[in-house]
């Protein structure tokens, strides 16, 4: 029958619309600003959760041997190093192989420091650790400096710590605010749906005596609810993601060699993602409506 | 076909006892006028047969329908087997009779071939085919109870209620309406006509249930008005 139906439900939804307009205008007004400023929050979150990411995968626990250090006795730490809790991959990094990046890293015109670099390397053989959970470079870091003959160990757990916990406050706040302007959006649409239903009474009773099943009467109101959050989604969309395109070269430019998302990464999270909630605050605030004023 | 068993209503919010003990059954076919002053418990009794109410006690069959035990969700079916019709028509001013008339069996989930087939004949039954495409506000008030009528019987409904189908038209339009009313039970559609006129109570010679202050106090074949309006 729903399907019978279909074009008579969308029909009757598109009427709603087109015959509220004022309604419709501020229901989906709301909409497009609930959902732009929760998209801003969402962009910013995945992005910090990207860099977060990029980052995880540079946290790396640098241990230096001393410089006078025999290569056999720096390959013995290796070994208690690869054996420590949570290290997936303890490698060596020769002084020599360190001076060869140092000297690919180096502009030319700085070739006087490499040539004294040459002669006397000051750089220290270092095994670099990586760990199978970033969240324990702290513990390993102590253990690593634990072990005998272990000049030094650097790694960049307070960073991370630092992004960890603002990607999760970002979380925190996105999912409130999400909460408060989807109760407002419903509490709009609801009241739209419900003038549109106080307009279509007569109609609405006409249909319960002659027969109308209650699904047959909600559905219009359903359809008109979730194209309400459809529209709103589409404009949001538009302006989320052409806005993001806009400010996106300025802000990568400040970011160095961190990337940021690209607006086409986060097309089909913002697409899909928008329209389901739109749909869903629409097809809830019709529900809302539905469920205290309209008794069939 | 329509039965009631010693059913009783009173309506909670106001107090009103509108319906006492009443029993009675009404077979297919027949033609039923019920009579009595406002306020008698017609319009209740109505309500309750399709379930737009509820009794506080005593049983209700209406067609295959036993109420009491009626699944919500069933309540659409039932009143797809009763036609209502209304003193003030209950038309949709923005539709055209023909789609007036569509809208009840759109609404029920008839396909468009069904409709397409129905409406016209129905229209041409009661005498407004001619009129398919004007909007309730260009008709007559018997017109309109017209559209009325077909659109309670496009879905060939087994019973007919008619409230009070005659209280809004002239004497002569509401014999046209009487008389289109005794024609659709002769075709063997069950008539129940809620009524205060007199004359066609008395000059029909059908059925007369009279009921006063919600009780039943007369059940008469080819009875007539009976009391003093």
């Amino acid at each position: 029958m729903i399907f019978r139906n279909a074009k008579y439900f969308f029909a009757q939804g598109v009427k709603g619309l087109v015959s509220n307009s004022l309604m419709t205008l501020a229901s989906i007004g709301i909409v497009i600003a609930s959902l732009v400023l929760f998209g801003v929050f969402v962009l910013f979150g995945l992005n910090i959760n990207n860099i977060g990411e990029q980052i995880k995968d540079q946290c790396e626990i640098n241990v230096y041997m001393p410089n006078d250090m025999s290569r056999d006795d720096v390959r013995a730490i290796g070994s208690q190093l690869g054996e420590l809790e949570f290290v997936k991959e303890a490698r060596l990094y020769t002084k020599e192989e360190r001076l060869q990046n140092y000297k690919e890293g180096v502009h030319q015109d700085q070739a006087e420091v490499i040539t004294t670099l040459e002669t006397d390397n000051p750089l220290r053989d270092a095994y670099v650790l990586s760990l199978t959970d970033v969240r324990k470079a702290n513990a390993v870091a102590i253990e690593a400096a634990k072990i005998k003959g272990v000049e030094e160990v650097t790694n960049r757990q307070d960073l991370i710590q630092s992004i960890l916990s603002i990607t999760n406050t970002i979380k925190h706040i996105s999912a409130w605010l999400l909460l408060i302007l989807a109760a407002i959006s419903i509490f709009i649409i609801s009241n739209t749906i419900k003038i549109g239903m106080f307009a279509r009474r007569k109609e609405i009773n006409i249909m319960k005596f002659v027969g109308a099943t209650d699904w047959f009467i909600r559905w219009p109101f359903i359809i008109e609810g979730m194209l309400l959050g459809a529209v709103g989604a589409a404009v949001a969309i538009c302006i989320v993601l052409f806005g993001y395109s806009s400010v996106f070269g300025n802000l990568q430019s400040f970011m160095g060699n961190i990337k940021l998302l690209e607006a086409s990464e986060l097309l089909s999270v913002i697409v899909i993602g928008f329209f389901a909630m739109g749909m869903t605050i629409g097809m809830a605030g019709s529900a809302m409506s539905l469920r205290k004023h309209l008794h069939v | 076909m329509i039965e009631f068993n010693n059913v009783s209503k009173t309506y909670e919010d106001t107090g009103v006892r509108a319906l006492s003990d009443v029993s009675f059954s009404i077979d297919k076919g027949e033609f039923v006028f019920l009579v009595g002053p406002s306020g008698a418990g017609k319009s209740t009794l109505s309500k309750l047969i399709i379930k737009e109410e509820t009794p506080d006690t005593g049983d209700i069959r209406v067609n295959t329908f036993v109420l009491n035990s009626l699944p919500k969700k069933e309540i659409p079916y039932l009143r797809r087997s009763v036609g209502m019709m209304f003193q003030d028509f209950r038309l949709l001013p923005n539709k055209t009779v023909y789609e007036n008339v569509a809208f009840a069996m759109q609404v029920i989930g008839a396909s468009r071939g069904e409709i397409r087939r129905n409406v016209p004949n129905v229209l041409a039954l009661v005498g407004l085919s001619h009129k398919a495409r004007m909007k309730p506000g260009q008709l007559s008030g018997g017109e309109q109870q017209r559209v009325s009528l077909a659109r309670a019987l496009v879905n060939k409904p087994p019973v007919i209620i008619a409230d009070e189908p005659t209280a809004n038209l002239d004497p002569e339009t509401s014999d046209q309406i009487m008389q289109l009313l005794d024609e659709v039970n002769k075709r063997g559609t069950t008539m129940i006509v809620i009524t205060h006129v007199k004359n066609y109570v008395d000059t029909m010679h059908k059925r007369v249930l009279e009921f006063r202050d919600g009780v039943l106090i007369r059940d008469e074949k080819e009875g007539a008005y009976g009391y003093d309006i």
